[in-house]
């Protein structure tokens, strides 16, 4: 029994402990790859290329003074940089990085992450309640109303990922991918979903909620110090989050692209790690390339075109795999 | 041990119910309620009902209780005009609880509603079979209770289709603008000299 709990920590720990490290080093990539892209240097004073930047970073936002606005609502206040910040970790535990190796191999793993992330919702719309601030609630209206937009078709593209696959299980779903990535067959239905997972993340050319030209800085105007950090954590984290399950859907999760004997010697997290940073990477590229949508035009786009589009190749699709089984 | 963990989550749901009609502000209430959603799922998952537990996640907790969230921030209802309908909605609420007590007893104390002897598809044996219950639900679902689960399906089409013929009350003048139509505009259609 406590044995038992022990291990469950350790493997939590073992899983957490490297996210975190990945999170860090992300937001350094970030700054790297938009210098590189602007023709700038990026981050390059702290540590040998700079690569201690965001370790100061992070203990600068730690020293900083934690301040409440007056009248704000002090527990909604504290508790939703918290759980925007557990969300982005929790959906962790039922990711397949390698065959086997996951925390909780559960029958439900594509539902849980869905659940999951429709539940960081909640950690952007009581920020901006609670802040008692004009700027933070209207760039928290914006957000919620954003993701709940994009959830939708993201729901329906991963159904249409699930009538091929025939299972709930993240792990049986990568496992049906040896033949052929779902990339290929679903290839609309990636691009669409990529989409909506910027705009389920809040990233450009989607993060109106933070529109700075605007709304000064969105749902988290009013945080400084860790509470904005943990925001910012979490952001990152769903990022990585996202892109591990676009991963896993559509490019084989850590399945080699090739079938020969020397990727199959490489073990199967790497690849994993390296179709994830290929995502942010694309994450990034379009951060640096596209200017920002105008709100109406983010509505219609989710609304108007990847609904129709996705609920159209769920039939299409489900008519497909009908055929083929008779 | 199961027992346990199900006494607390219950005991949990139960107060934080009590919670969403007795707390003052609106917006504490909504997000009991959520609370309160959230541990019914756990309820559902010590159960071994995962599908219905991440369903009620995503459809209520998701998406239903951020619209509720959304509509009484935006609505800004003062704390002392919901005090004053209390003794009001008083009967009507106790005739709505006495319904849903009702139905609940008559559902629990017979079998055939939850076991149906005419039905094609035995639950317990789909059980038996070791398959999961997402599978299993789908089966019923489709089978025995195919056109009540059609029928479920079309209310919400017509509750869809009524929602938004009354918010699109104004079809000749919408305050929306296609694209299209913006790009299309040129300067002697738009610039106006006097």
């Amino acid at each position: 029994m406590f044995l038992d709990i022990l291990i469950i920590v350790l493997k939590i720990l073992l899983i957490v402990i490297p996210l975190l490290l990945f999170i860090a080093y992300l937001t350094y990539f970030e700054r790297k790859v938009i210098g590189a892209i602007q023709l700038r240097k990026g981050p390059n004073v702290v540590g040998p290329f700079g690569l201690f930047q965001p370790i100061a970073d992070g203990i600068k936002l730690l020293t900083k003074e934690t301040i409440f606005p007056e009248n704000a609502n002090k527990f909604i206040f504290i508790f939703s940089p918290i759980l925007t910040f557990t969300l982005a970790l929790i959906g962790w535990a039922v990711i397949p990085i390698d065959y086997k190796i996951v925390l909780a191999d559960i029958n439900v793993g594509v539902m849980y992450i869905f659940a999951v992330s429709s539940l960081g919702v909640y950690g952007i719309i009581m920020a901006g309640w609670a802040s008692n601030s004009r700027y933070a609630f209207l760039g928290a209206l914006r957000s919620a109303a954003q993701m709940i937009s994009y959830e939708v078709s993201i729901g329906l593209i991963i159904i249409s990922v699930l009538i091929t696959s025939g299972s709930l299980n993240l792990t049986e779903i990568v496992m049906k991918q040896q033949n052929m990535w779902y990339v290929i067959p679903h290839f609309p239905m990636f691009i669409i979903f990529f989409i909506s997972t910027l705009a389920e993340t809040n990233r450009a050319p989607f993060d109106l909620p933070e529109a700075e030209s605007e709304l000064v800085a969105g749902y988290n105007v009013e945080y400084s110090s860790m509470s904005f950090g943990l925001f910012f954590l979490g952001e990152y984290g769903n990022m990585i989050l996202m892109s591990s399950m676009s991963t896993i859907l559509f490019l084989g999760g850590w399945l080699p692209p090739v079938d020969i004997s020397f990727f199959q010697n490489i073990p199967g997290f790497i690849w994993f790690l390296l179709k994830v940073t290929f995502l942010l990477f694309l994450f990034l590229w379009v951060r640096a390339t596209l200017p920002r949508y105008r709100y109406d035009q983010l509505m219609r786009l989710g609304w108007k075109v990847f609904l129709p589009l996705s609920l159209a190749w769920i039939i299409i699709t489900s008519s497909v795999v009908i055929y083929f089984q008779n | 041990m199961t027992l346990y963990f199900f006494y607390f989550f219950s005991s949990i749901v139960i107060l934080s119910s009590f919670l969403v009609i007795f707390v003052s502000n609106p917006v504490h209430s909504v997000l009991f309620l959520i609370f309160t959603f959230f541990n019914a799922a756990i309820i559902f998952l010590i159960f071994q009902a995962e599908f219905l537990a991440m369903t009620l996640l995503i459809v209520y907790v998701g998406a239903v209780a951020v619209l509720f969230l959304f509509v009484v921030m935006m609505l800004n209802i003062s704390e002392s005009i919901i005090k004053e309908g209390f003794l009001r909605y008083f009967p009507f609420g106790l005739l709505l609880i006495s319904i849903f007590l009702i139905e609940l007893f008559m559902i629990f104390y017979s079998d055939e509603i939850i076991f149906p002897e005419s039905g094609l598809i035995k639950i317990n044996e789909i059980m038996n079979l070791g398959m999961n219950n997402t599978k299993s639900l789908g089966l019923f679902l489709y089978t025995d209770y195919f056109i009540i689960f059609q029928i479920s399906g079309f209310l919400l089409l017509l509750a869809m289709i009524g929602a938004i013929v009354l918010a699109h009350s104004d079809f000749k003048n919408p305050k929306s603008i296609s694209p299209i139509n913006q790009k299309n505009v040129d300067k002697k259609t738009i610039i106006k000299l006097n």
